[in-house]
């Protein structure tokens, strides 16, 4: 009789007999050198690692930084820009413009009264003169000169001499203004 | 002896401090050889030291039985593990880590054969360093003949059998795994096996006939 073993059989005792007879190790030195080598590449990915962070960290706070100074640049850019040549500058100019053109012709006035009168400044009258200052100081505003006076230039004209004659030089003064204000082509009468 | 390894202490290195901790080696115990390699580039040391005590012996035998020479062998292993750590960063799980282990070894070996195109395949297994101590000094003699015979029917197989024949014994790796290591078709390895294999069947059959001289 024949034995029934497979080929496979066989092999697998071929092969336990080989497992058996081939059974040398690696030596304690050559295992801990792989050990060694292994734990030093791992340490050093570590480091670089590390390193890269680092160097992450720092980019990203210099980014920052930059990214602050040029926003507050941009930001103090439009406001200088905007007091240099804002519209909201131009009507302070006209408003410049009209007052200065007003004084003009308030100066304007004050030599006409000057010539008509050869009188010295109102504000050295004043001075000088206390009862005149007195008695300006008493009149009252509106009643410089009447409604009806200022109907045209001429009565409105009159009425001013007259206050110059009574002394109230800061009423004539202020009803002149008021009459150039309100006939602008009146010519004062030498 | 050429062995490049250098005498190191990793008790007293940082560099080989690990959590040595007991269920952390249970872990990675019952973690696959892909998983481990995957665990060991994001830094695990202990996993790449799971891996390397599954594969170290059966690594070594395949270079020693590949080279004939201690020295040689242990110089390929450690050539072959430094490629494998430092392909640790690259390394996708789109094969088994034992293929990739073995194929890594083979072209270690092969540019130590391009490297020494005189190798002689001088024959310095040693099989005297790892005697089993439990072992009576009648079975150690007896073991040591075997050995010196299995590796004497080894040396005349050969290398490209040799290497098919190591590949499946140590590596377990099956024929199409044993011809993407070696870089043939599946029937040359297949081919190759099964001379290697007959031919150590008539060798170990004939070292336990009366006269024990090993047939080629």
């Amino acid at each position: 009789m024949t034995n029934p073993v497979s080929n496979d059989d066989i092999d697998q005792s071929y092969s336990a007999r080989y497992k058996l007879l081939a059974d040398e190790s690696v030596s304690d030195e050559l295992n801990q050198a792989v050990l060694r080598t292994a734990a030093e590449a791992v340490g050093a990915g570590r480091k670089g690692l590390w390193q890269t962070n680092w160097l992450k960290s720092f980019a990203f706070i210099a980014l920052v930084g930059l990214s602050f100074s040029l926003l507050l640049q941009t930001n103090d850019t439009p406001l200088d820009t905007m007091t240099e040549s804002s519209p909201v500058s131009q009507p302070d100019s006209r408003f410049e413009d009209a007052g200065a053109a007003t004084a003009a012709r308030i100066r304007d006035a004050e030599v006409a009264m000057g010539a008509m009168q050869n009188k010295p400044e109102p504000a050295e009258e004043s001075t000088t003169n206390p009862d005149s200052a007195a008695i300006n100081a008493n009149l009252p505003e509106d009643s410089a000169c009447s409604e009806t006076d200022r109907l045209d230039s001429g009565s409105w004209w009159r009425c001013i001499q007259s206050l110059e004659r009574r002394g109230a030089s800061a009423a004539a003064e202020q009803e002149l203004v008021e009459l150039l204000k309100s006939f602008p082509a009146f010519v004062q009468p030498r | 002896m050429g062995s490049i390894a250098a005498k190191v202490d990793c008790t007293e290195s940082p560099l080989c401090a690990r959590a040595d901790l007991p269920y952390a080696r249970g872990m990675t115990d019952r973690l696959d050889d892909s998983a481990l390699m995957l665990r060991y580039k994001d830094g695990d040391v202990l996993a790449f030291e799971t891996l390397y005590k599954r594969h170290r012996d059966s690594l070594f035998r395949y270079l020693l039985r590949l080279s004939l020479n201690r020295a040689t062998a242990e110089d390929l292993f450690q050539e072959a593990w430094g490629k494998i750590i430092k392909a640790r960063l690259n390394y996708r799980p789109t094969a088994k880590f034992s293929t990739f282990l073995f194929r890594v070894a083979h072209n270690c070996f092969i540019d130590y054969l391009r490297r020494n195109k005189r190798h002689t395949a001088e024959a310095n297994v040693d099989p005297d360093l790892s005697p089993d101590p439990g072992s009576s000094p009648e079975q150690l003699t007896e073991n040591h003949l075997a050995r010196r015979r299995l590796n004497e029917y080894l040396r005349q197989i050969p290398s490209e059998q040799r290497e098919v024949f190591l590949l499946r014994e140590e590596a377990g790796l099956s024929i199409d795994e044993i011809a993407t290591v070696t870089g043939v078709n599946r029937e040359t390895a297949k081919s190759r096996l099964r001379y290697a294999m007959g031919k150590l069947k008539a060798a170990l059959a004939s070292s336990e006939s009366p006269d024990d001289e090993p047939r080629t």
